[in-house]
Formats: C-alpha cells, sequence, structure tokens
C-alpha cells in the first residue's frame, strides 16, 4: 500500500517536471481558444437543463492576453494531491466547483449572427476570467476554478443556476452603436428576472460620454423605473473584502492607450462605478465606467501592462463577487 | 302518608328491616296459610247450586284470599325505621345559582331557576313541607355559598358552580348545629375542578345523608356552542396566528352556520362550516392582527332557530400581537457561497429574526452581518458563555471544525442542551466533526466521507456523480404535514407547491436518523443503510432542538422559480423560527390560567434566569399592571420560595377586559438583562356554566349514594318529603311502623271482598 501511495507521488512529481519543462509547448496548446472551456466540452458531466449551442468561439489568436497553463489551477491540484478515500474509485469524478463564472453574451444587430452575434460581447475571454478566478481562488475562499469560465447567452435558463453576471459594454470604436450590446426584449426580460431572483450583474468597460449614453439606453431597457445611482466611495461595496479608497482606471489597451501608448489616469475618462439597487438598497447591478477590469485581469503576466492596474482590477473584482455572495 | 307504599318502606323490607309483630312461630303461620285454601276448597265441595270448575277455582281463590290477608294483617306486620323529633333539627337546602339556571329547557321552555323556584316556594313547595319538621337554612351557591331568605335573593348569575365548595361551606356554617341533611338542588353542572364526591363522603361519616334534585335536560336538544378557543401564534409568519375553535352542536347536524371573528365590530376572519355529527369537534382559522397590541377578539356564531341556549354563541380571546424583540440568530458559514447569500435574503426583511452572520470569505479575513455592536463576532465564534446565550439559534454552514475550539463546541452542546437553543447544520460537515459533539446533537449519524460505499462518493459539488446530480427532494409523511416545511395550510395545495418546486441539486451523506429523530425530507432515489439519504431531519436535544439539512442548494429554490414566488424565503423563515422559537427567554411571564372571569384572582409568576441561564434568585422585579379602565398600580413582586428563579404577584381582576403588565427586573447580577418585559391577560364573560350544561344525573346520583341519600327528579321532589324522615342519621331514632293501617291494604281487602260477592251473586249462590 505504502510502496503504492510513494508510487503514485513519484508519478505526480514526473508529471510536474514534464509539465515545467514543456511549459511553453502546453501554454500554446491549452489556451488555444477555438476549444471550448474544459468545461464544457466534458462529456462525463451530465447537467440535464444545459443546451450547448454548436460552438465557434470567434478567432482571437492573435492576442496579447497570456494565461497560466489550465493545469496550474488551485483547486484541481489540491485534489489531485488529496488522498483518495479507502474504496473510493481511483478516478475522481468530474465536478464543477460552487462558482461558475459567466460571461454575457448578447445580440447586437441581426446582422451578426455567428461566432461574435454582432457584439463585443468575449472581448478578453476567456483570458481575463481565468486569470481572475486564480486570483480568486489564491486570496478567497469562494469555491471556484480557472477552468470554469464560461459563456452563455442571456436568454439561456441555465443563466438562472448562477448568480453572478459579466458583461463588457465595450464598443468599438468608442461611440460606435454597432458593438456593444442591443438587449433584445428576451434578453431584457431575462436580465430583469435574474436580478430580482438575487443575481448580481457586473457591467465592464465603457468610455465616454458616447457610451454612457449607450448604457443609459440599455440599462432604461431593463430598468425604466429605477434609478440609476453612482457610487461614493462611502458604499460597504467598497470594503467588503479590500479597501479601496478611489475607483481605479484600469486602462483599456484599445482606448486610453491607442494600441501603443502607454497612458495612466487618462483625463478624459475620469472613472466612476454606477448602480441599480433593488427594493432592499442591494446592489443588483455595478457598472464599471471609464475603467476595464476585463484587460487588467487579462493583462496580469503581461509585462507592458501595469502591475498596479491589475491589481487595482482583482481587488474590485473580488469585492463585487464577496458583494455578491453576501447582499 | 301516601296512599301507596313510600319508598323509605321498600327500603325498609328490601333491608330486612321487617317484622310480624304478633307472629306465631313461622311454620305455624305457613300452615295457617296454607290451611286457609285447604278449608275453602272443602267448603265449596258442595255448593247449592251446581257451577263449573272454573267458577268455583274462581270463588275458591277469592276466599282464600281475603281470609289470607286478614290472617297478615292480624299478624300486626311491622318496619323499623327511622325519624327525627319535629323541630329540633336543622336540614339546609342548597339551591343551584349559577348562570346555567337561566338555561330554560325544562318543560314548558320555563327556566330551570324559575322550575326550581316554582318546586321550593310554590303551591305545595318544598321548603314548606320540610319546615313543618325540621329547622331548614336555604342557601345559594355558585363559586362560593351564601345564605338566602326567599325567592329575590335567587339571581343565577353566578359564573362557575361549585358543588363541592358549597357543600364544604355548608358543612362549616352549619357545623356547630345538629344537621339532619343536606339537599342540594342543581344542574349538576359542576366545573371547578375539586371533586364533590370528597364532600359528599365527609358527609356519610358524620351521617349526615345528602339529597340531590336534578333540574334540567340531560341533553340540551337544540344548542350550538363554542367550548373553547385558543389562539398560538404560528411560526408560518410571524403575524399569523392559528386559533382553534372547539364546536359542540345538538340537532343541527347538516347545518351550515358562519363562524366570524370580529375585532369590535369589524370582521376579520371568517369561515363556513357544515356542521357533521352531533356533538364536539375543532376546527381551525387564521388570523392575522393588523396592530402589534393584546387584542380582544370575539368568536360569533349566529344564532340559530329554535336555539336555546345563546350565551355561548360568543367566545372573547386574546391574542397578544405585542411587538417582541427579534429572535436572534448566529449564522457562521466557512466560504461565500450561494446558500449563505439566499439564506440572509430570505430573512432580511423579516423584523421577528435577526441573522448576524460570521462568514469566512478568505485567508484570515471574515465579513460580519446583522451585527448589533462593533465588537459583536470581532473574534470569530463567541469564546463567552454570555456572548454565544445572547443568540437564540445558530447555523453552522460550510465549515471546518478547525474553526472551533473543543471548548466552543462544549458550550455549543450546553447551548442547545441547557439554554435550550436550536443549532442548524446546513450543506455539509467535514469528517473532523465526526466524532465531536456536534454528531451527538444533530439528528443524523455522521459517517467518514472514506467509509462511504463507492456510488456515494464525489461529495456535494455537481458533477456525474449520484451524491452531485440533481433531484427532487421528496417529502417524508411526517415533512407533508410539519409545520417546518408548509407552503400553504390547505394540504392539496401543499402538495402542490411542493411539486413544483426546482429540483435540488447535491446530497450530503449521512446515516441513520437517530432515534427521536424525525426525516422531513429525503432523496427520492438513493440509499444508504437501507434508508433513503435524508435532506432534513430534526430533532429535540436536550431543551433545545437540531436541525440537518443535508445539502447546499436550497439557492435553486429561489433562482429557479419566478421573483415573486416566496417559498424559499417561507421556507427558511419557518425553520429558523422553528429553531429560535422554543429557545428559553431570560425573562418569562405566566399567568395560572388562559384566561380569568371577573373577580377571579390572577397569579402572574415570572422566571428569572441569568446570564448562564441558571436561576436567578437575587434579582428584584416590580410589576406594573393597568386594567381595563387604564388604571395603573406598581408593586413589588414577591420570590417564589419554592421555586428557583420564579417570583409571583396575586390580585384580584375586578374588571372585564384587557389588563397589561409590565415586568420590570433588576437582576442584581446586573448583566444587562433586558429589564421590562410585557404581558397581558384577559377578564371575559364567563361561558363555562353554558358549556356541557346539560342537568349532570349521574353525578347528582353518584353524591347522593356516597352521601347517603337519593336523587330524585325536579318533577318527582314531592316523594323526598317523604323519605328524607325515614332515612337514618345522626340525630334520627329507630320508631317501629304498622304497615296494617296502610289506606291501598283496605283498600285491597275491600275490593277482593267485593268481587267475591259479586260473583257469588252473579251465579246466583246464597
Amino acid at each position: 500500500m505504502i510502496k503504492r501511495v510513494n508510487g503514485n507521488r513519484v508519478v505526480t512529481v514526473v508529471s510536474f517536471v514534464l509539465v515545467a519543462v514543456m511549459f511553453p509547448a502546453f501554454a500554446q496548446a491549452q489556451v488555444d481558444p477555438l476549444q471550448p472551456p474544459q468545461n464544457q466540452r466534458s462529456q462525463e458531466i451530465r447537467v440535464p437543463e444545459v443546451r450547448l449551442p454548436p460552438v465557434r468561439v470567434p478567432d482571437t489568436r492573435q492576442r496579447d492576453g497570456m494565461v497560466f497553463p489550465q493545469d496550474f489551477d488551485v483547486r484541481s491540484l489540491r485534489d489531485s494531491l488529496a488522498p483518495t478515500g479507502q474504496g473510493a474509485s481511483q478516478s475522481r469524478p468530474a465536478s464543477y466547483p460552487e462558482f461558475t463564472w459567466i460571461r454575457g453574451r448578447y445580440e447586437n444587430y441581426a446582422g451578426g449572427r455567428g461566432g461574435r452575434r454582432g457584439g463585443w460581447w468575449d472581448t478578453d475571454f476567456p483570458d481575463a476570467e481565468q486569470n481572475f478566478m486564480r486570483g480568486v481562488q489564491r486570496y478567497t475562499f469562494i469555491d471556484t476554478d480557472t477552468t470554469s469560465p464560461r459563456w452563455m447567452d442571456l436568454t439561456d435558463p441555465e443563466l438562472f443556476e448562477h448568480t453572478f453576471l459579466y458583461m463588457t459594454m465595450k464598443r468599438v470604436p468608442i461611440g460606435s452603436m454597432r458593438t456593444g450590446p442591443n438587449f433584445n426584449p428576451l434578453e431584457v426580460e431575462a436580465l430583469r428576472e435574474f436580478m430580482h431572483r438575487g443575481g448580481f450583474v457586473m457591467l465592464d468597460d465603457f468610455w465616454g460620454e458616447a457610451h454612457f449614453q449607450d448604457f443609459l439606453i440599455e440599462i432604461t431597457k431593463i430598468f425604466p423605473d429605477r434609478e440609476l445611482i453612482q457610487l461614493d466611495m462611502n458604499h460597504e461595496i467598497f470594503r467588503m473584502f479590500y479597501d479601496i479608497t478611489e475607483v481605479p482606471q484600469v486602462p483599456g489597451r484599445a482606448v486610453t492607450w491607442d494600441y501603443g501608448n502607454v497612458t495612466l489616469n487618462d483625463p478624459r475618462y475620469p472613472p466612476s462605478v454606477h448602480a441599480i439597487l433593488d427594493d432592499m438598497g442591494r446592489v443588483m447591478l455595478v457598472a464599471n465606467f471609464n475603467s476595464d477590469m476585463g484587460d487588467g485581469w487579462e493583462h496580469t503576466f503581461l509585462e507592458m501592462y501595469p502591475t498596479q492596474m491589475t491589481n487595482e482590477a482583482y481587488r474590485l473584482g473580488i469585492n463585487y463577487l464577496i458583494y455578491a455572495y453576501t447582499h | 302518608m301516601s296512599f301507596f307504599l313510600d319508598a323509605y318502606v321498600l327500603d325498609a323490607i328490601r333491608d330486612g328491616r321487617f317484622d310480624f309483630a304478633y307472629g306465631p312461630h313461622p311454620l305455624i303461620s305457613l300452615l295457617l296459610f296454607l290451611l286457609i285454601p285447604a278449608v275453602v276448597w272443602f267448603l265449596y265441595r258442595r255448593t247449592t247450586r251446581p257451577i263449573t270448575r272454573r267458577w268455583k277455582n274462581l270463588l275458591i281463590g277469592l276466599r282464600s284470599a281475603v281470609l289470607m290477608l286478614l290472617l297478615l294483617l292480624l299478624m300486626r306486620p311491622i318496619i323499623t325505621t327511622f325519624e327525627v323529633n319535629p323541630q329540633e333539627t336543622y336540614l339546609a337546602v342548597l339551591v343551584d345559582d349559577s348562570a346555567s339556571m337561566q338555561i330554560a329547557d325544562v318543560t314548558g321552555f320555563e327556566s330551570r331557576q324559575q322550575a326550581v323556584t316554582d318546586a321550593l316556594y310554590g303551591e305545595n313547595g318544598i321548603v314548606a313541607g320540610l319546615a313543618d319538621r325540621y329547622q331548614v337554612r336555604t342557601f345559594a351557591f355558585n363559586q362560593s355559598l351564601r345564605r338566602v331568605s326567599d325567592v329575590s335573593d335567587l339571581t343565577a348569575q353566578g359564573n362557575s358552580s361549585s358543588l363541592e365548595q358549597a357543600m364544604r361551606q355548608v358543612a362549616e356554617q352549619l357545623g356547630g348545629l345538629p344537621l339532619s341533611a343536606v339537599v342540594m338542588i342543581s344542574d349538576g353542572a359542576d366545573n371547578a375542578d375539586t371533586d364533590p364526591l370528597l364532600s359528599a363522603r365527609d358527609f356519610a361519616a358524620r351521617q349526615i345523608p345528602v339529597f340531590t334534585v336534578g333540574v334540567g335536560q340531560e341533553q340540551i336538544p337544540r344548542d350550538v356552542g363554542i367550548s373553547n378557543v385558543s389562539a398560538s401564534q404560528t411560526i408560518l409568519d410571524n403575524s399569523v396566528f392559528d386559533v382553534q375553535v372547539d364546536l359542540n352542536q345538538q340537532g343541527y347536524s347538516g347545518r351550515q352556520l358562519n363562524l366570524r371573528v370580529m375585532d369590535g365590530e369589524t370582521e376579520v376572519a371568517s369561515r363556513l362550516v357544515t356542521l357533521g355529527n352531533e356533538g364536539g369537534r375543532r376546527i381551525e382559522l387564521e388570523i392575522s392582527p393588523d396592530r402589534k397590541e393584546p387584542i380582544l377578539y370575539e368568536l360569533r356564531v349566529d344564532e340559530q332557530d329554535g336555539e336555546i341556549v345563546l350565551q355561548n354563541n360568543r367566545y372573547q380571546f386574546l391574542v397578544d400581537n405585542s411587538e417582541r424583540p427579534p429572535l436572534n440568530v448566529l449564522y457562521v458559514d466557512g466560504h461565500p457561497r450561494n446558500e449563505f447569500k439566499f439564506i440572509r435574503r430570505a430573512v432580511e426583511s423579516d423584523t421577528s429574526l435577526r441573522l448576524a452572520s460570521y462568514l469566512r470569505t478568505g485567508p484570515g479575513r471574515f465579513y460580519r452581518q446583522g451585527i448589533n455592536t462593533p465588537l459583536e463576532l470581532s473574534g470569530g465564534f463567541p469564546t463567552r458563555v454570555e456572548d454565544l446565550y445572547q443568540y437564540e439559534a445558530i447555523v453552522l454552514g460550510d465549515i471546518g471544525r478547525d474553526f472551533f475550539t473543543d471548548d466552543q463546541l462544549l458550550m455549543l452542546q450546553d447551548f442547545v442542551a441547557e439554554r435550550g437553543g436550536g443549532l442548524l447544520v446546513a450543506g455539509m460537515l467535514d469528517d473532523a466533526f465526526v466524532d465531536s459533539v456536534v454528531a451527538d446533537i444533530l439528528p443524523l449519524t455522521l459517517n467518514r466521507s472514506d467509509t462511504l460505499p463507492a456510488y456515494l462518493q464525489g461529495g456535494i459539488r455537481r458533477g456525474g456523480h449520484a451524491t452531485g446530480e440533481l433531484f427532487a427532494p421528496r417529502l417524508t409523511a411526517a415533512g407533508e404535514f410539519s409545520e417546518l416545511l408548509r407552503l400553504d395550510s390547505d394540504d392539496a395545495n401543499n402538495r402542490r407547491l411542493w411539486s413544483e418546486l426546482p429540483t435540488l441539486q447535491g446530497i450530503y451523506v449521512t446515516g441513520r436518523a437517530k432515534p427521536g429523530a424525525t426525516v422531513l425530507l429525503e432523496h427520492p432515489a438513493l440509499q444508504y443503510q437501507n434508508q433513503a439519504l435524508p435532506l432534513i431531519a430534526t430533532q429535540r436535544y436536550g431543551s433545545g432542538r437540531s436541525m440537518s439539512i443535508n445539502t447546499a442548494s436550497t439557492w435553486r429554490w429561489q433562482m429557479l422559480m419566478s421573483a415573486e414566488d416566496e417559498s424559499h424565503e417561507r421556507l427558511w423563515r419557518q425553520m429558523l423560527r422553528w429553531l429560535a422559537q422554543g429557545a428559553m427567554e431570560r425573562v418569562s411571564v405566566s399567568f395560572d390560567k388562559p384566561f380569568y372571569n371577573a373577580g377571579d384572582t390572577v397569579s402572574v409568576s415570572v422566571k428569572v434566569l441569568d446570564a448562564e441561564y441558571k436561576p436567578d434568585n437575587n434579582a428584584s422585579l416590580w410589576i406594573q399592571r393597568s386594567d381595563p379602565l387604564g388604571n395603573s398600580v406598581d408593586i413589588a413582586m414577591e420570590w417564589d420560595i419554592n421555586q428557583d428563579g420564579t417570583y409571583v404577584s396575586r390580585f384580584v381582576a375586578a374588571d372585564e377586559g384587557v389588563y397589561r403588565v409590565l415586568v420590570d427586573v433588576a437582576s442584581a447580577a446586573g448583566t444587562g438583562l433586558e429589564t421590562e418585559k410585557p404581558a397581558a391577560f384577559v377578564v371575559t364573560p364567563s361561558l363555562r356554566e353554558f358549556n356541557n350544561a346539560g342537568r349532570d344525573t349521574g353525578m347528582l346520583t353518584r353524591i347522593a349514594d356516597i352521601g347517603g341519600g337519593r336523587y330524585y327528579d325536579l318533577s318527582a321532589a314531592q316523594q323526598m318529603l317523604n323519605d328524607i324522615d325515614h332515612v337514618p342519621g345522626a340525630y334520627s331514632r329507630e320508631v317501629q311502623e304498622d304497615l296494617w293501617d296502610r289506606p291501598w291494604l283496605l283498600a285491597l281487602l275491600i275490593a277482593l271482598m267485593c268481587m267475591d260477592w259479586m260473583a257469588r251473586r252473579y251465579r246466583g249462590l246464597s
């Protein structure tokens, strides 16, 4: 028995060495965005209510984001190192973590069917969430893993099996009406119901007055009779886990950097956080205006991206998550 | 002397107190009796005219009967009986004067009181008849006894009848006098707690016979009445009260009637009831008081045609809907998860619960919600008894054993067993708890995960393993009717609502339910140790309660149902209230009766516990009571030497209406006790007299039998006048009474002789 355990350890160690040696190759292979995240591909897991549409994730091969190899996942590592129980099957059954990061896929204009469906809903996907989930695993007790992030149509009934929804409000170029969300009535209905039932929605990455006006139009579709408020820094959402004293302008590379020049705290885009509250005064929807958490997470390992801003993105993101879990 | 045999004569004969004054030897007597028919037969051997054998036999028979009767009278039959010397002794007449005597169920719809008055004081009244021989003392009784001199003193207003009290008090009042007998006139509807047979036995021991006279009908033929109402707070919703109504009816089977609950003149609830078989049945109503104070409601049943007793168609009851401080629930969770979020949300708007939560959000980090002071829970799980005991219930989420010290777990055990709190484990427990006291407290036996069979391994997480799949939980028989898991008070609706709940996901595998535990919800398919995997189970533990919920997915009842649906909220509020509501209170006020009638003595007792929930004998308590007229009195409460930590106060409640009391506690220990505790009670018109108000013949007969007297119906009460003299008593003497001079004997003799003569004339005999 003891021998066998030792044997297992040897195998584990050897496999780690292999992983380390082959790291570059793995990094290439593992993050191939043409493949859907692992949890969606796995066939053994039976989730009766999930309907997976034919997946065609947009081609984002030429991207600067970088993630750790997926097998470097705290949870998977912990599970694989944990001793198996007496009489337990040697291959552990696959299971989901409790928390799955869901990115909302919306439809912008009718002509845009297919991968993007007309919107830039997938900006920074999936590197941003995979990096962020690693941070969440490391800094909080939220049960998640880096392989779990998924995207989901807003009208998918499975949306209600989750409680946290991330969406980018990205419009390219700035001022364009053609690339951000343009919620159709079914999506509006689903989002409103999602939030009324207790779901939390985080909107990210929209810039300048033109985007803000768009954003107001979209929000008004969902909540015509609720007020959009700007959260001041005394709101508890900024004290949930980290003390955040000012809203950071996490740079969006396409926006404040113009794909090249490094600009921090661009005065054209003062950052702020806006929210919609429910009848009990709880935040149901939070929107980062003039700030881009997605880029902050995505570029965790990009040398030229300032680590301070990545940190800010993690801190704010984690605060939102903890808030969503407690309110 | 009556024409026929009096009852006492028959008694005497039956008891063997019968003899012949001139009786020769019994054998000679027998010979004489046999000789008479023989001689008569001999003399009839030949007649002056021929007659048939039948006629001859008739004539022989008649003549023999006449002669034998004469012989009997000549032998002078006597009985030994008793009598008292006229006017030398006393006789007590006790007349029921309680409100049930108002009931008009005597022949001709006369009230019982009227019938009694007629029998006592009318023509040939009993009192006059008795007064010939005795010094009669008449008393009226209800809950107590008083002397009456004439009819006008009987009012039929007493709100209870105590036969025992009446007899005991008459024994005391007439203690020194030679009392020959006691006559009690009543409907026998005794509703005191004491046993009248005891007093009857005392009289029997003193050789004072007790005679009873019953009035009224045994079954009131047509009546609908409310015999009892109790209202209790439900755990369903803090502002909903269950009202249980006991309804009695006779003669209205199949009739539909409307029960209405009135708040003043406003109807707040009603229910149509179709009456079933005669007798009592229980009906439940729900009311939601509209204001936070003690409210006096009146339950009404409409008057039915031909109903005899109307007084019991109304019933007043008190519902104490005073503002209460919220129940404190401590919720400790090991990591952020949906279950935590939605439990919080479920009780957030519920003012009857305060959920103080401690959530471990990350390494070295925690987040507190619902705390009263900045310091509350700042050090994690409380380490001091008084800090822990401020909660009524504790919920443990998915938290590791290492979060607690051994002392904290022991304290948790005391919290449930001694302080009477509730413990809920929602989700799963790590294996390290298997040998801890928590495993002892919970209703289900815990298993180490590595001892489970392979098909039950994999944990509570969603995935392809059996314990991580979706399932529709199944209510057990106990669960279906448990108030914890009710979604609707109607059974069919409740079943439907349960069937509409979304599926759950993931189950934590435990072993069998412990003896005494109740499984309310179980897995529909998975089994372990030959029983379905329990999902929700409860049990009592010491003075408290414990509960297990073996899934962390009840949040799906919220997220997968319409936002308007309140099932998730309702279930969690009920479960938490159930856990917390039964916990002991530091100060509890109780009254010795559920309600009072005007003039009753109210006994208030207050139990005070110190910070460690031990009885506190060093407190000083003041009670402020406000009567319905708004007058307030402050008095100190006295410590009850017989019971630790109990303080009492007694006073008489004179007015009808709602009384409020406010108990002010100053504990010598000075432990920051909530100092004021309000309570209320009600003084209502009594309906006791109109419940089961039929004549209780059985009771009256037993009293008479034990007391050495006799029972009579009111219509036959004259008979008593003859009998009462001849019952042996302490002051009666033995006398011998001749029977030969009874009128009916002479009448019989004359009749026989006439028949004999007529028969002879008819047949032409000389």
